[in-house]
């Protein structure tokens, strides 16, 4: 399954472009300590976080992950979705928590 | 970073990389003025107006090899979520002088982490002098790793044994002056 697969549920929302190139997702990362997402998340990843500021597209890209899901109706920030369109990183907004939106996605790509 | 200490290496990094012999770390711990302040001053090369001003951009790095910086701006992420800041000052071929403060008591400050280990690597490293000043309510201490190598008839580069000793003691004065540390 790829990023994109992931419009289909229907707790999240799409809130960058369409991506052109997209590989297929390997895993599921819930994380908001920048650091440790960086050391710890797999490449090609779905990377769940509240987190919206401008350093979790730069830490997205240098940890290779496949898309971001912001949890708990996070607003995100403009430089944030900027920077992950030009990194081509998806950018989700889910209206459940952290947990209840890995579980969603889990079952989902199961 | 779970621990200021590791955003401390961090920014210790960045002056030896723009070449510092020396930098003067100082912390101020005060439960009483509700404060907690870490300053970083250097002699490297410091870095233009231009370069200054996206400092703290995750997008600017020095570094060819990469097209992001994460040091600076995770530093004053850390800050902001706290209610605090992080300011630089930098002028090209003197210097350059970080300053991270926020309140002691806001809830999602990290810890400040092992001081004495910092000590340890930053004192590692045979072309820098590190000077370090630790103040709490309860009283201050002061390392300046030049003088302590020669009262201690140390030449560089210092062995792990030699690294061990300086750091139990930087452990002992923290300690004594209840810094939040391990």
């Amino acid at each position: 399954m790829k990023a994109s697969d992931l419009s289909a549920l229907p707790c999240l929302e799409l809130l960058t472009p369409q991506m052109s190139e997209e590989n297929e997702i390997c895993d599921i990362y819930c994380g908001d300590l920048l650091s440790d997402v960086l050391s710890c998340a797999k490449e090609n990843s779905v990377w769940i976080t509240v987190q919206s500021h401008k350093n979790v597209a730069a830490v997205a890209s240098m940890a290779k992950i496949a898309c971001i899901v912001l949890s708990k109706s996070a607003i995100s920030d403009k430089e944030m979705l900027n920077l992950c369109c030009k990194e081509k990183i998806a950018v989700f907004q889910s209206s459940k928590d952290t947990f209840h939106t890995a579980v969603a996605i889990y079952e989902f790509l199961k | 970073m779970k621990e200021l200490s590791s955003h401390i290496l961090d920014l210790i990094a960045n002056s030896t990389e723009a070449g510092a012999s020396l930098v003067s770390l100082s912390i101020e711990e005060s439960k009483a003025k509700d404060l907690f302040c870490i300053t970083i001053e250097d002699n490297g090369c410091g870095m233009s107006k231009e370069k200054l001003l996206v400092a703290t951009d995750c997008c600017s790095t020095r570094r060819q090899e990469r097209h992001f910086g994460l040091g600076l701006a995770l530093a004053k992420q850390s800050a902001e979520r706290c209610e605090g800041s992080l300011t630089i000052e930098s002028i090209e071929n003197k210097g350059t002088k970080v300053k991270w403060s926020c309140r002691y008591s806001h809830i999602d400050r990290q810890p400040l982490g092992n001081m004495a280990q910092v000590v340890a690597i930053a004192v590692s490293n045979p072309d820098l002098r590190l000077i370090y000043r630790h103040s709490t309510d309860y009283g201050s201490f002061l390392f300046d790793s030049l003088e302590q190598m020669q009262k201690l008839n140390l030449v560089p580069p210092l062995t792990s044994r030699e690294l061990m000793a300086i750091r139990r003691e930087t452990e002992q004065n923290l300690a004594q002056i209840g810094a939040e540390t391990y």
